[in-house]
């Protein structure tokens, strides 16, 4: 059974918690990805933004410019051990309705939505295009 | 920012499968291209949308890579007018769930897949534009 680990993206893109939304675009549009892991002074990831977050900011009127993303962020994400299968994490991605999961080598906790503790270290992202390219193969 | 037209960002190149090719071939597809979604076919009759999101639910429904596309295709698809600004597209993107839409000409929102969009305008699409005021379209 084909694992995460195979066809996740190693290493994770971050930015700033007091980022701007334009900022974030700005990463989006550069590093060609859907989403970024929002991180603290340390480097420590605090959260997750995706596009869609910094669309639904601005139909609600909030300035691109003006807002953090932290205002908007998801201040927790789903992970998955990298151990797992590509079916779990295709089980996991359609019940809790993401299309990322940051991949860690630890034990999986018990419950999904996480501690901090697990986020420290992921070892990268597996998103739903990795899944297409799965199928692909 | 985001008072541009539709008509002025969206990409006219549509990439397209029949409905009858396996999940794995149409993902070859859509990996090959780097994208997210592809409009099905019936020979020179669009009838679905596959994306990625309905090709994570195959795969979680335990269906093989040679299940046909109309398996898991959706025969509807998540419209915007090419005369609509930016900013009306990305409300529509929201209201809707959905991270591309497909410009046909008086459509807004969900609609029956019948005829050959213009083109499509996606999410990248508007966070260009909010990044550099611009848009990458064309």
């Amino acid at each position: 059974m084909a694992k995460v680990k195979e066809y996740m993206t190693r290493g994770v893109y971050t930015v700033d918690r007091r980022a701007t939304l334009k900022e974030v675009a700005r990463a989006i549009a550069k590093y060609r990805v859907s989403g970024l892991a929002v991180v603290d002074e340390e480097g420590e990831i605090v959260g997750v933004v995706s596009d869609t977050d910094v669309l639904r900011a601005i139909t609600e009127g909030k300035e691109p410019e003006r807002t953090r993303v932290e205002e908007v962020m998801t201040p927790f994400a789903l992970i998955i051990e990298e151990e797992a299968s590509m079916e779990e994490a295709a089980r996991m991605m359609v019940h809790e309705k993401v299309h990322r999961l940051f991949v860690v080598r630890e034990e999986k906790p018990e419950h999904p939505s996480l501690s901090k503790q697990y986020l420290l270290r992921p070892a990268g992202v597996l998103t739903s295009s990795d899944i297409v390219a799965y199928i692909a193969e | 920012m985001l008072e541009m037209r539709v008509v002025e960002c969206l990409r006219r190149s549509i990439i397209t499968v029949e409905k009858g090719m396996s999940i794995r071939d149409a993902a070859r597809v859509m990996k090959n291209c780097g994208i997210s979604g592809v409009l099905v076919m019936e020979g020179s009759k669009p009838v679905g949308v596959l994306s990625d999101t309905d090709l994570v639910k195959a795969l979680y429904r335990g269906l093989g890579k040679d299940a046909r596309v109309e398996e898991v295709m959706s025969r509807k698809f998540f419209c915007v007018d090419p005369s609509a600004t930016l900013m009306e597209a990305a409300r529509i993107m929201t209201e809707c769930g959905v991270s591309r839409l497909f410009v046909v000409r008086g459509a807004r929102g969900e609609t029956e897949v019948r005829e050959m969009p213009e083109g499509i305008i996606s999410v990248s699409d508007i966070m260009a534009a909010v990044a550099g005021g611009s848009c990458e379209g064309c």
